[in-house]
Protein backbone atom coordinates (compact mmCIF):
# COMPACT_ATOMS: atom_id res chain seq x y z
CA UNK A 1 0.00 0.00 0.00
CA UNK A 2 1.52 3.19 -0.98
CA UNK A 3 1.33 6.60 1.27
CA UNK A 4 -1.75 7.84 -0.63
CA UNK A 5 -3.40 4.89 -0.36
CA UNK A 6 -2.78 4.43 3.08
CA UNK A 7 -4.04 8.38 3.52
CA UNK A 8 -6.85 7.75 1.74
CA UNK A 9 -7.86 4.67 3.81
CA UNK A 10 -7.41 6.49 6.83
CA UNK A 11 -9.66 9.62 5.17
CA UNK A 12 -12.34 7.08 4.76
CA UNK A 13 -12.34 6.32 8.75
CA UNK A 14 -12.74 9.61 9.39
CA UNK A 15 -15.78 10.19 7.20
CA UNK A 16 -16.82 6.70 8.40
CA UNK A 17 -16.64 7.62 12.51
CA UNK A 18 -17.24 11.76 12.29
CA UNK A 19 -19.53 11.86 9.18
CA UNK A 20 -17.08 14.62 7.58
CA UNK A 21 -16.53 14.87 4.06
CA UNK A 22 -12.85 14.02 3.29
CA UNK A 23 -12.06 14.21 -0.32
CA UNK A 24 -8.77 13.57 -1.79
CA UNK A 25 -8.39 16.32 -3.89
CA UNK A 26 -11.43 18.90 -3.23
CA UNK A 27 -10.12 21.83 -6.42
CA UNK A 28 -9.98 18.82 -9.24
CA UNK A 29 -13.45 16.57 -8.52
CA UNK A 30 -11.97 13.69 -7.06
CA UNK A 31 -13.38 11.78 -4.98
CA UNK A 32 -12.37 8.46 -3.29
CA UNK A 33 -13.38 4.83 -4.19
CA UNK A 34 -14.75 3.48 -1.20
CA UNK A 35 -12.94 0.16 -0.94
CA UNK A 36 -9.76 2.72 -0.99
CA UNK A 37 -7.87 1.66 -4.18
CA UNK A 38 -8.04 4.75 -6.64
CA UNK A 39 -10.36 8.59 -6.81
CA UNK A 40 -12.98 9.01 -9.14
CA UNK A 41 -13.22 12.12 -11.06
CA UNK A 42 -16.46 13.97 -12.37
CA UNK A 43 -16.38 14.71 -15.90
CA UNK A 44 -18.75 17.15 -17.73
CA UNK A 45 -19.98 16.51 -21.20
CA UNK A 46 -20.31 20.23 -22.11
CA UNK A 47 -20.22 23.66 -20.90
CA UNK A 48 -23.99 23.44 -19.38
CA UNK A 49 -23.08 21.40 -16.29
CA UNK A 50 -23.06 23.70 -13.62
CA UNK A 51 -20.30 21.28 -11.59
CA UNK A 52 -17.65 22.48 -14.07
CA UNK A 53 -17.70 26.19 -14.58
CA UNK A 54 -16.84 26.11 -18.27
CA UNK A 55 -14.25 23.66 -17.45
CA UNK A 56 -14.19 19.58 -18.74
CA UNK A 57 -13.08 18.54 -15.26
CA UNK A 58 -15.28 19.38 -11.90
CA UNK A 59 -14.17 21.90 -9.10
CA UNK A 60 -15.47 19.68 -6.85
CA UNK A 61 -17.25 15.80 -6.94
CA UNK A 62 -21.02 16.56 -6.90
CA UNK A 63 -23.19 15.23 -3.99
CA UNK A 64 -26.04 14.55 -6.33
CA UNK A 65 -26.72 14.92 -10.60
CA UNK A 66 -29.58 15.63 -11.68
CA UNK A 67 -32.32 13.56 -13.27
CA UNK A 68 -32.16 13.86 -17.55
CA UNK A 69 -28.82 14.34 -16.94
CA UNK A 70 -25.63 13.54 -18.70
CA UNK A 71 -21.77 13.16 -17.02
CA UNK A 72 -19.41 11.16 -16.91
CA UNK A 73 -16.78 9.92 -14.66
CA UNK A 74 -13.40 8.49 -14.53
CA UNK A 75 -11.35 6.52 -12.37
CA UNK A 76 -7.38 6.71 -11.28
CA UNK A 77 -5.85 3.69 -9.20
CA UNK A 78 -3.52 4.92 -6.01
CA UNK A 79 -1.31 1.60 -7.84
CA UNK A 80 -1.01 1.01 -10.82
CA UNK A 81 1.41 -2.11 -10.58
CA UNK A 82 -1.56 -3.94 -9.27
CA UNK A 83 -4.88 -2.59 -10.24
CA UNK A 84 -3.75 -1.90 -14.03
CA UNK A 85 -4.44 1.17 -15.96
CA UNK A 86 -7.31 1.15 -17.85
CA UNK A 87 -10.75 1.00 -16.60
CA UNK A 88 -14.24 0.48 -17.20
CA UNK A 89 -16.55 2.16 -15.01
CA UNK A 90 -20.78 0.74 -15.27
CA UNK A 91 -23.66 1.93 -12.94
CA UNK A 92 -24.90 -0.90 -10.58
CA UNK A 93 -28.43 0.31 -11.05
CA UNK A 94 -29.56 1.10 -15.14
CA UNK A 95 -32.78 1.90 -14.23
CA UNK A 96 -31.19 5.29 -12.44
CA UNK A 97 -28.25 5.68 -14.53
CA UNK A 98 -27.66 3.89 -18.23
CA UNK A 99 -23.79 4.04 -20.00
CA UNK A 100 -24.68 6.58 -22.95
CA UNK A 101 -22.18 6.82 -25.57
CA UNK A 102 -18.87 7.91 -23.81
CA UNK A 103 -20.90 9.21 -20.88
CA UNK A 104 -23.79 8.27 -18.83
CA UNK A 105 -27.29 9.23 -18.62
CA UNK A 106 -29.08 9.73 -15.55
CA UNK A 107 -32.88 8.68 -15.31
CA UNK A 108 -34.64 8.81 -12.27
CA UNK A 109 -33.81 9.95 -8.93
CA UNK A 110 -32.48 7.12 -6.36
CA UNK A 111 -28.51 6.56 -5.17
CA UNK A 112 -26.27 4.01 -7.35
CA UNK A 113 -23.14 2.87 -7.14
CA UNK A 114 -20.70 2.67 -9.96
CA UNK A 115 -18.38 -0.29 -10.15
CA UNK A 116 -14.85 0.29 -11.80
CA UNK A 117 -13.46 -2.79 -13.70
CA UNK A 118 -10.21 -3.56 -14.89
CA UNK A 119 -10.51 -3.40 -18.65
CA UNK A 120 -8.38 -6.55 -18.98
CA UNK A 121 -10.26 -8.95 -16.95
CA UNK A 122 -13.72 -7.21 -15.59
CA UNK A 123 -12.34 -7.48 -12.26
CA UNK A 124 -14.30 -5.36 -9.71
CA UNK A 125 -11.30 -2.54 -7.96
CA UNK A 126 -13.36 0.02 -6.42
CA UNK A 127 -16.74 1.71 -6.19
CA UNK A 128 -18.53 5.30 -5.61
CA UNK A 129 -21.82 6.04 -4.99
CA UNK A 130 -24.05 9.05 -6.35
CA UNK A 131 -27.18 10.67 -5.97
CA UNK A 132 -29.90 11.17 -8.91
CA UNK A 133 -32.27 14.02 -7.63
CA UNK A 134 -35.29 15.72 -9.51
CA UNK A 135 -34.76 18.89 -10.28
CA UNK A 136 -37.09 21.38 -8.00
CA UNK A 137 -36.58 24.59 -8.96
CA UNK A 138 -34.40 26.40 -11.07
CA UNK A 139 -32.84 29.68 -9.89
CA UNK A 140 -32.14 32.43 -12.16
CA UNK A 141 -29.18 35.24 -11.10
CA UNK A 142 -27.49 37.76 -13.06
CA UNK A 143 -23.75 36.46 -14.44
CA UNK A 144 -21.68 38.20 -11.94
CA UNK A 145 -23.92 35.99 -9.06
CA UNK A 146 -25.73 39.00 -8.31
CA UNK A 147 -29.43 39.11 -7.72
CA UNK A 148 -31.34 39.56 -10.86
CA UNK A 149 -33.02 43.69 -11.62
CA UNK A 150 -36.04 42.77 -13.63
CA UNK A 151 -36.37 46.43 -14.13
CA UNK A 152 -34.50 47.71 -17.37
CA UNK A 153 -33.89 50.23 -19.50
CA UNK A 154 -34.99 50.32 -23.37
CA UNK A 155 -31.31 49.21 -24.66
CA UNK A 156 -30.09 47.28 -21.87
CA UNK A 157 -28.75 44.26 -22.38
CA UNK A 158 -28.26 41.81 -19.42
CA UNK A 159 -26.65 38.01 -19.28
CA UNK A 160 -28.36 35.98 -17.04
CA UNK A 161 -27.41 32.44 -15.61
CA UNK A 162 -29.95 29.22 -15.01
CA UNK A 163 -28.90 26.42 -12.58
CA UNK A 164 -31.30 23.26 -11.36
CA UNK A 165 -31.69 23.15 -8.05
CA UNK A 166 -32.12 20.25 -5.96
CA UNK A 167 -34.83 19.72 -2.76
CA UNK A 168 -32.37 21.57 -0.50
CA UNK A 169 -31.84 24.42 -2.79
CA UNK A 170 -28.09 22.94 -3.97
CA UNK A 171 -27.50 22.60 -7.40
CA UNK A 172 -27.44 19.68 -9.14
CA UNK A 173 -24.62 18.28 -11.81
CA UNK A 174 -25.19 17.34 -15.04
CA UNK A 175 -25.47 18.76 -18.71
CA UNK A 176 -29.24 19.35 -18.87
CA UNK A 177 -31.12 21.40 -22.16
CA UNK A 178 -32.22 25.02 -20.91
CA UNK A 179 -34.77 26.24 -23.01
CA UNK A 180 -35.87 29.69 -22.96
CA UNK A 181 -38.12 31.85 -25.02
CA UNK A 182 -39.60 35.47 -24.31
CA UNK A 183 -43.55 36.04 -24.51
CA UNK A 184 -42.73 39.55 -26.62
CA UNK A 185 -39.95 40.09 -28.60
CA UNK A 186 -40.76 43.47 -29.27
CA UNK A 187 -40.42 43.87 -25.57
CA UNK A 188 -37.77 42.17 -24.62
CA UNK A 189 -35.93 39.61 -27.10
CA UNK A 190 -33.53 36.35 -26.60
CA UNK A 191 -29.70 37.73 -27.89
CA UNK A 192 -28.38 34.10 -27.58
CA UNK A 193 -29.43 30.84 -29.97
CA UNK A 194 -28.46 28.66 -27.10
CA UNK A 195 -30.32 25.93 -24.71
CA UNK A 196 -27.25 26.79 -22.14
CA UNK A 197 -27.57 27.80 -18.79
CA UNK A 198 -26.49 31.26 -19.92
CA UNK A 199 -29.13 33.80 -21.79
CA UNK A 200 -28.32 37.49 -22.87
CA UNK A 201 -31.96 39.46 -22.65
CA UNK A 202 -32.08 43.13 -24.46
CA UNK A 203 -34.38 45.32 -23.73
CA UNK A 204 -36.09 46.53 -26.59
CA UNK A 205 -38.91 49.04 -26.19
CA UNK A 206 -41.02 49.64 -23.45
CA UNK A 207 -43.90 47.67 -22.03
CA UNK A 208 -43.76 44.17 -20.16
CA UNK A 209 -42.70 40.51 -20.92
CA UNK A 210 -42.24 37.18 -19.64
CA UNK A 211 -39.10 35.78 -19.73
CA UNK A 212 -39.40 31.81 -19.28
CA UNK A 213 -36.89 29.14 -18.83
CA UNK A 214 -37.73 25.30 -18.91
CA UNK A 215 -34.78 22.66 -17.76
CA UNK A 216 -35.86 19.28 -16.08
CA UNK A 217 -39.22 19.64 -16.29
CA UNK A 218 -39.47 22.19 -14.18
CA UNK A 219 -39.77 26.14 -15.36
CA UNK A 220 -38.89 29.68 -13.84
CA UNK A 221 -41.25 33.01 -15.16
CA UNK A 222 -39.69 36.07 -14.78
CA UNK A 223 -41.82 39.42 -15.64
CA UNK A 224 -39.34 42.14 -16.88
CA UNK A 225 -40.45 45.55 -17.21
CA UNK A 226 -38.81 47.92 -19.81
CA UNK A 227 -38.71 51.50 -18.97
CA UNK A 228 -37.82 54.26 -21.83
CA UNK B 1 -10.99 -68.95 -0.50
CA UNK B 2 -13.36 -67.30 -2.00
CA UNK B 3 -16.14 -66.52 0.52
CA UNK B 4 -13.01 -65.57 3.08
CA UNK B 5 -11.77 -63.02 0.11
CA UNK B 6 -15.27 -61.55 0.13
CA UNK B 7 -15.75 -61.30 3.62
CA UNK B 8 -12.38 -59.82 3.71
CA UNK B 9 -13.27 -57.36 0.51
CA UNK B 10 -16.36 -56.56 2.68
CA UNK B 11 -14.95 -55.61 5.89
CA UNK B 12 -12.21 -52.97 4.04
CA UNK B 13 -15.29 -51.57 2.23
CA UNK B 14 -17.26 -50.95 5.27
CA UNK B 15 -14.11 -49.70 6.91
CA UNK B 16 -13.48 -47.10 4.08
CA UNK B 17 -16.82 -46.14 4.29
CA UNK B 18 -17.58 -45.22 7.93
CA UNK B 19 -14.04 -43.78 8.32
CA UNK B 20 -14.79 -41.31 5.40
CA UNK B 21 -16.11 -37.67 7.71
CA UNK B 22 -18.85 -36.21 6.01
CA UNK B 23 -18.06 -32.38 5.90
CA UNK B 24 -20.45 -30.12 8.06
CA UNK B 25 -22.86 -28.62 6.27
CA UNK B 26 -22.42 -24.30 6.31
CA UNK B 27 -24.69 -22.91 8.38
CA UNK B 28 -24.66 -18.95 8.44
CA UNK B 29 -22.11 -15.98 7.44
CA UNK B 30 -20.21 -13.90 9.82
CA UNK B 31 -19.64 -10.31 8.39
CA UNK B 32 -16.85 -7.60 9.53
CA UNK B 33 -15.38 -4.31 8.33
CA UNK B 34 -18.65 -3.85 6.47
CA UNK B 35 -18.53 -0.41 4.77
CA UNK B 36 -21.19 2.57 5.07
CA UNK B 37 -23.90 2.23 2.66
CA UNK B 38 -26.24 5.33 1.59
CA UNK B 39 -29.38 3.01 1.73
CA UNK B 40 -30.13 -0.18 3.08
CA UNK B 41 -27.86 -2.87 3.01
CA UNK B 42 -28.74 -5.20 5.63
CA UNK B 43 -26.11 -8.13 5.72
CA UNK B 44 -27.73 -10.90 8.36
CA UNK B 45 -26.65 -14.35 9.15
CA UNK B 46 -28.41 -15.92 6.52
CA UNK B 47 -29.78 -13.55 4.24
CA UNK B 48 -29.23 -10.26 2.31
CA UNK B 49 -31.22 -7.10 1.74
CA UNK B 50 -30.10 -4.45 -0.06
CA UNK B 51 -31.93 -1.38 -1.63
CA UNK B 52 -31.65 -0.97 -5.59
CA UNK B 53 -28.32 0.74 -6.66
CA UNK B 54 -26.40 0.04 -3.14
CA UNK B 55 -23.16 -1.51 -2.99
CA UNK B 56 -21.72 -2.96 0.29
CA UNK B 57 -18.20 -4.60 0.88
CA UNK B 58 -17.83 -6.67 4.07
CA UNK B 59 -15.49 -9.61 4.96
CA UNK B 60 -17.32 -12.31 5.37
CA UNK B 61 -16.88 -15.97 6.95
CA UNK B 62 -18.83 -19.01 5.93
CA UNK B 63 -19.47 -20.85 9.21
CA UNK B 64 -20.39 -24.41 9.22
CA UNK B 65 -22.97 -26.48 11.62
CA UNK B 66 -20.22 -27.16 14.03
CA UNK B 67 -19.10 -23.89 14.18
CA UNK B 68 -15.84 -24.06 12.42
CA UNK B 69 -14.58 -21.27 9.26
CA UNK B 70 -14.90 -22.88 6.22
CA UNK B 71 -12.21 -22.36 3.86
CA UNK B 72 -11.55 -21.51 0.71
CA UNK B 73 -15.44 -19.50 0.69
CA UNK B 74 -16.49 -18.10 -2.82
CA UNK B 75 -20.58 -16.68 -3.31
CA UNK B 76 -22.31 -16.53 -6.26
CA UNK B 77 -25.37 -15.10 -6.99
CA UNK B 78 -28.20 -17.21 -8.41
CA UNK B 79 -29.31 -14.41 -10.36
CA UNK B 80 -26.72 -11.56 -11.06
CA UNK B 81 -29.49 -8.76 -12.73
CA UNK B 82 -30.98 -9.00 -9.18
CA UNK B 83 -27.98 -9.36 -6.96
CA UNK B 84 -23.82 -8.76 -7.90
CA UNK B 85 -21.59 -10.41 -5.59
CA UNK B 86 -17.63 -9.99 -6.18
CA UNK B 87 -14.59 -10.16 -4.72
CA UNK B 88 -13.05 -7.24 -3.45
CA UNK B 89 -9.56 -6.49 -1.85
CA UNK B 90 -7.70 -8.28 0.90
CA UNK B 91 -10.96 -11.32 1.60
CA UNK B 92 -13.97 -9.07 1.36
CA UNK B 93 -16.87 -9.60 -1.19
CA UNK B 94 -18.52 -6.70 -2.58
CA UNK B 95 -22.06 -7.29 -2.82
CA UNK B 96 -24.86 -4.55 -5.01
CA UNK B 97 -28.47 -4.52 -5.85
CA UNK B 98 -28.78 -4.21 -9.65
CA UNK B 99 -32.56 -4.36 -9.91
CA UNK B 100 -35.79 -4.92 -7.20
CA UNK B 101 -36.10 -8.82 -6.79
CA UNK B 102 -35.11 -11.95 -4.87
CA UNK B 103 -32.53 -14.60 -5.61
CA UNK B 104 -30.26 -16.89 -3.59
CA UNK B 105 -26.81 -16.89 -3.03
CA UNK B 106 -24.91 -19.63 -3.47
CA UNK B 107 -22.22 -20.31 -1.48
CA UNK B 108 -19.18 -22.59 -1.96
CA UNK B 109 -16.55 -24.03 0.23
CA UNK B 110 -13.19 -25.34 -1.88
CA UNK B 111 -15.31 -24.71 -5.48
CA UNK B 112 -17.69 -27.13 -3.69
CA UNK B 113 -21.59 -25.72 -3.39
CA UNK B 114 -22.13 -26.06 0.55
CA UNK B 115 -25.54 -24.04 1.06
CA UNK B 116 -27.26 -21.09 -0.11
CA UNK B 117 -28.36 -17.46 1.81
CA UNK B 118 -31.49 -15.86 0.42
CA UNK B 119 -31.07 -12.39 -0.90
CA UNK B 120 -33.54 -9.83 -1.91
CA UNK B 121 -33.37 -6.15 -3.31
CA UNK B 122 -35.75 -3.85 -2.77
CA UNK B 123 -36.65 -0.55 -4.99
CA UNK B 124 -35.19 2.68 -4.24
Amino acid sequence: MNDRSRWVKVCLAVTVLFGTACDVDPESGETPGELGEGVFRYECVDGRDVACNGSAIASTFPTAVATNSSFDLAYDPFDTTSAGSAFVIEPVAEKLVSPSGDAFRAHAAGTTAFLARQTADGALIDFVHLRVENVSSLSVVADDGSSLSTKLTAGEEALLVATALGADDAALAGSMKYTWTTSDDAVLSLGLVSEGREMEIVAESPGSAELRVESGGVSRTLTFTVEP
Amino acid sequence: MKRRFLLVACVLFLGCSSSKKSEPAFDHFEYSEISVAPGTADLQEKSVLLAEGVAVKAVVKAIDERGHTMSSLDIESGDPNVVGVEHGPEGSFVFYGSSAGSTELHVLSNETRVGSVSAQVIPE
